[in-house]
């Protein structure tokens, strides 16, 4: 313990003489662990720290899934939930979920609310107790019922000015009143950002076809999710027997809560950051085991008198360790400030509310990680340079009059700074490959000019708009409002905005083609007022779109399909006239196509699937949601109409909400933000390591020509001129460049096949990439020798031959 | 038989090409001064130098520490430029040419012995032999040849793959004197050569001097040694910066 203090001692006051190596060491290592720190503050928060509910590695996700059509995680039918919770023995218990957007009205205006409907035993289920009141009782939530609400701790203190006499009062939610049963504890948002949950207890005698549920259960004890699967796939393929024209082909699977949350795509691009990182951190070892190696050279005297003094090796290297372990321990306590920054600018590039549970915050499993990392790195770093410079070979040290390194000590400083430059290639490469994966994203083209566009939701709550005529009539009125609004030339009301959403999947069935129930082809359904397609643009194809009176008549048989959907059906003729009909969406009428439409990209870019791809547009009174997106064609700037439309669409219903009003513009950059977070994440990544290591090449070519001033200087004298003796620093500093860009370059292969799965545009071998950014980092890396390089030429050949 | 005693004296072919100097002296100094500003005042370590070196001669510069001699070889090999006065070099003014002017002068006929050798360590001793042509107009076949004979006529060819810290100091001023022929200077500039050297191994390094000296090599050394100036034909001798006497040697050719 006291050859440990004495050690501490001495190493703060040889840091504390040597500071611009502190300082520069001390700066490398907090960058490496502070990116790592960062990161792992991410990798906590999504993937180790448990759920607040009990047991959470007990609680599981049921989905249906169709493999043989690569159909995976599909919300299951009132029908399949029922058949799972009085089947499967092992699960205790089921839940079942859909997320809703309800209108709240209250004082003032109606505010949308993002919330679940839920059976009555979700939160039982899951271990929580309200705050205030009670949880549903069985039963309730039945259809016919007295409607009931529970609140969140944060929307009671902000809507009901956290009222505590509120429980068994009336709200009014999507215009109908409901008793609120309870307040929840603070911060409970399940799943991930609810603020309200109302009872609704499932009707199974809903057909098969429509498929809404999010399945949530809990495993009963003893029993293993592998149980849990065998079971309902068993359940689902009796289900598929007894009802083929909607089961065949159907399963299910179940997943553990942590796996529904976090996919795979999130965990690979996890694992990358991590790579990543760590890639960072050993970029910044490596320059400080250079800086190390540089001052073992210089401090070899220092010790070979301690050795000849009678110092043990051993504690040569504990001692020098000891320096090491010092300078990772401040580097790790300012990274920790550094990961702060870091988490807080990139959390606040992130648009969208976190899941309640996505605590991202330096608890004490991070800073134990920081602790570790912190240790570990100063071993790392120290460990090399402890073991060569506490093994002075006195013999040569003599000869040379210790005036430098051997040529080991030189190889080694290379080889470290052409690893440095290899990692640098990799991180960099993953960064440009994520950058031009963002920017395939913003030059997609979405099928439609997306300037001079307004978008809007509303819902349509309340009994007033229980029928399809007083929605349909609701809506061509907004519109007539809207198109009325100066600036503004055309207004539709569809269900989904394009870039945005998606659609419900429907069976298509083809007049003439009979198809064996459960193999028809799926294609994606989208409802709409007339002039949607002038709204965005694009006239169509072929054919004609709805009128007024048949996008109100629930009874049109008419329908448009996209240009995609229209050559798979009919690639030979016209599809205008054919007739299909869309079970379990349009009941069993035939549809006759009028028209065929230009491709739209449905869904976000790079969450499309092969059913967003065929698109079919039915009029809104086929499919007559009460969730409608409003768009809106103007002729001037579009932010500039917000005003008087948001007026317009409030004086046609005050209780109805009209939300998310934003351009198509901010639209489609809102829905790139993974890609834009992740490519300025690894952005930072790559430049941190470029910064990196370019100070390691500037670094060691600094050392090399501090190291050859006496052999600059008798080539100088030998007839060197200026140019040859840069020429020779440079071509040194580019063989290592070479080197580590060459081993960078295989790497990169690595990393690129690794990303491949989570880019959107770009391939993992992208030549460009692979060819430019060894390209780039080797002009940074020759930059980086050019000032050592002028340095040498300066070097005055009388002193350099006198300094000797 | 030391390893170093037989090297042959170079061929005529190898010696100076003389057809190119210009006729007078190698070297004519005149008035040539250096000195450097302290704070306490202007430090002389040059005054008025003026000297004539004539092709082929053998000159040994010598005097107490301090007196200026190194400062004075390093001048004359156009390794320093801080100084005032006229300096011709066969016939080039060199204190009207600029720095680029002097390096070439430098390349193309000056070779430079140390006392300290100032072999580069991670060069071999073919290496080393190398680096000197290597900046000079010689293409890689020619330098290898020019090598290979060097390394035959300095009967060194069982070293040529060593190090210099695999030579006793003896063998690395031999590696120092063939480096500096190798390019056929005109001037060999050697500071104290045999400084570092035991006296059986000084002798022969100077021999070899005198060997190059009769095959035309120009020859200026710097040295302590008596002895050593004995090979030369006269010596100059400085003090504080002044050149306060000069004498023949009385050598015979």
């Amino acid at each position: 313990m006291e050859t440990l203090r004495q050690d501490l001692r001495y190493a703060l006051r040889t840091l504390a003489r040597s500071r611009a190596f502190a300082a520069s060491a001390v700066l490398c290592l907090a960058l490496g662990i502070g990116l790592n720190t960062a990161v792992f503050s991410l990798v906590n928060a999504i993937l180790l720290r448990p759920f607040d509910f009990r047991d959470p590695d007990r609680v599981v996700a049921v989905y249906a899934a169709h493999p043989a059509r690569g159909i995976h995680k599909m919300d299951a039918s009132a029908a399949d939930y029922w058949e799972w919770k009085e089947g499967a023995r092992s699960l205790a218990d089921l839940a079942a979920l859909s997320g809703h957007s309800f209108a709240l009205a209250g004082d003032g205006a109606a505010e949308r609310v993002e919330g679940m409907y839920t059976t009555p035993n979700l939160f039982a289920m899951l271990g929580y107790a309200p705050a205030l009141g009670r949880l549903p009782a069985a039963g309730e939530g039945r259809e016919g019922s007295a409607p009931l609400v529970l609140l969140s701790h944060a929307l009671w203190e902000r809507r009901l000015g956290s009222d505590p006499g509120i429980v068994g009062r009336a709200v009014l939610v999507d215009g109908v009143p409901h008793t609120v049963i309870g307040v929840m504890p603070r911060g409970v948002q399940f799943p991930e950002t609810a603020e309200l949950w109302v009872p609704s207890i499932p009707d199974r005698t809903e057909p098969r076809s429509s498929s809404y549920l999010w399945v949530l259960g809990r495993l009963a004890p003893g029993r293993t999710v592998a149980d849990a699967q065998r079971e309902v796939a068993d359940i689902s393929a009796r289900a598929a027997a007894a009802h083929p024209e909607t089961n065949r082909g159907w399963t299910a699977e179940v997943m553990t809560f942590r796996d529904d949350m976090v996919d795979g795509q999130l965990r690979t691009l996890l694992g990358l950051m991590l790579a990543a990182v760590g890639f960072v951190l050993l970029i910044a070892c490596a320059n400080v085991a250079n800086l190390l190696l540089a001052r073992g050279a210089v401090r070899s005297r220092e010790l070979a008198l301690r050795a000849a003094l009678g110092a043990a090796r051993r504690r040569l290297v504990r001692q020098m360790l000891t320096e090491s372990v010092v300078v990772a321990v401040v580097g790790g306590a300012l990274g920790v400030l550094i990961s702060v920054w870091w988490l807080d600018a990139i959390l606040a590039t992130i648009p969208e509310r976190l899941p309640y549970w996505l605590r991202v915050e330096l608890d004490g499993r991070v800073l134990a990680y920081t602790a570790l990392l912190s240790v570990g790195t100063g071993l790392l770093f120290g460990m090399l340079p402890a073991l060569r410079t506490s093994r002075p070979d006195l013999q040569t040290m003599l000869r040379s009059g210790g005036r430098g390194e051997t040529g080991n000590a030189g190889r080694l400083r290379g080889a470290l700074v052409a690893g440095e430059i290899a990692l640098a290639v990799m991180l960099l490469t993953a960064a440009t490959l994520m950058t031009r994966g963002f920017l395939a994203v913003t030059r997609a083209d979405a099928g439609f000019d997306t300037r001079g566009m307004l978008t809007m939701r509303t819902f349509l709550a309340g009994p007033r708009y229980d029928s399809v005529k007083a929605r349909a009539a609701y809506l061509n009125e907004a519109v007539r409002r809207l198109e009325a609004v100066p600036a503004v030339t055309r207004a539709a009301a569809t269900t989904a905005i394009p870039t945005d959403d998606g659609g419900p999947l429907a069976r298509l069935v083809v007049d003439g083609r009979p198809a064996e129930p459960g193999s028809e082809l799926l294609v994606s359904c989208f409802a709409s007022t007339p002039g949607l397609f002038d709204v965005l643009g694009t006239p169509l194809l072929e054919g004609r779109s709805f009128t007024a009176q048949e996008a109100a008549d629930p009874a049109a048989a008419v329908v448009v399909l996209n240009r995609r959907l229209a050559r798979q059906l009919w690639p030979e003729g016209s599809a205008v006239g054919h007739r299909i009909r869309l079970p379990g969406v349009t009941d069993s009428t035939w549809l006759t196509v009028i028209g065929v439409a230009r491709d739209l990209q449905y869904e976000e870019f790079g969450e499309e699937t092969p059913q967003s791809r065929l698109q079919i547009h039915l009029p809104y009174a086929r499919m007559p949601h009460r969730t409608m997106a409003i768009l809106v064609r103007a002729s001037r700037e579009p932010a500039a109409v917000v005003g008087p439309v948001r007026e317009a669409m409030r004086t046609l219903d005050t209780t109805l909400p009209t939300f998310d009003i934003r351009t198509m513009d901010e639209v489609r950059a809102y829905t790139m933000w993974p890609s834009r977070v992740f490519s300025q994440t690894f952005n930072s990544f790559a430049l941190v390591a470029l910064v990196l290591a370019a100070l390691g090449i500037y670094g060691v070519m600094s050392y090399h020509v501090a190291q050859r001033v006496r052999s600059i200087g008798v080539r100088m004298a030998l007839g060197a001129s200026p140019g040859a003796v840069r020429r020779e620093v440079l071509r040194h500093g580019a063989g290592l460049a070479l080197a580590g860009a060459l081993a960078g370059v295989l790497g990169a292969l690595a990393v690129g096949r690794a990303m491949a799965g989570v880019m959107y545009g770009v391939g993992g071998t992208d030549p460009l990439t692979l060819l430019g950014v060894p390209l780039v980092l080797g002009a940074v890396a020759l930059l980086a020798c050019y000032l050592p390089a002028r340095r040498a030429t300066r070097i005055d050949p009388i002193q350099a031959l006198r300094s000797e | 038989m030391s390893w170093f005693s037989s090297v042959r004296p170079a061929s005529p072919a190898d010696a100076a090409d003389v057809d190119d100097i210009p006729p007078g002296p190698v070297i004519a100094l005149r008035d040539i001064e250096k000195s450097y500003k302290l704070p306490a005042g202007q430090s002389w370590v040059l005054r008025r130098i003026n000297i004539d070196i004539q092709p082929g001669e053998f000159v040994t510069i010598m005097g107490p520490s301090g007196a200026g001699k190194s400062t004075l070889l390093a001048l004359l090999g156009m390794l320093d430029a801080e100084w005032d006065g006229e300096y011709h070099f066969l016939g080039h003014p060199v204190h009207r040419l600029p720095h680029k002017e002097r390096i070439a002068l430098n390349k193309r006929y000056i070779g430079f012995v140390f006392q300290q050798y100032h072999l580069l360590d991670d060069l071999t001793v073919a290496e080393n032999l190398d680096v000197p042509l290597s900046y000079r107009d010689y293409r890689k076949s020619e330098r290898a040849a020019i090598v290979a004979d060097t390394l035959d006529r300095f009967q060194m060819v069982g070293k040529k793959d060593l190090y210099p810290r695999q030579l006793s100091g003896g063998q690395q001023q031999l590696v120092g004197v063939a480096r500096a022929v190798i390019a056929k200077p005109k001037l060999i500039l050697a500071d104290e050569p045999t400084g570092n050297l035991h006296s059986s191994q000084a002798r022969e390094i100077m021999e070899l001097f005198t060997k190059l000296n009769e095959a035309g090599t120009t020859i200026v050394q710097v040295t302590h040694s008596e002895e050593n100036a004995a090979y030369g034909d006269r010596i100059i001798e400085l003090k504080d910066g002044w050149v306060v006497g000069e004498r023949t040697t009385g050598r015979t050719r």
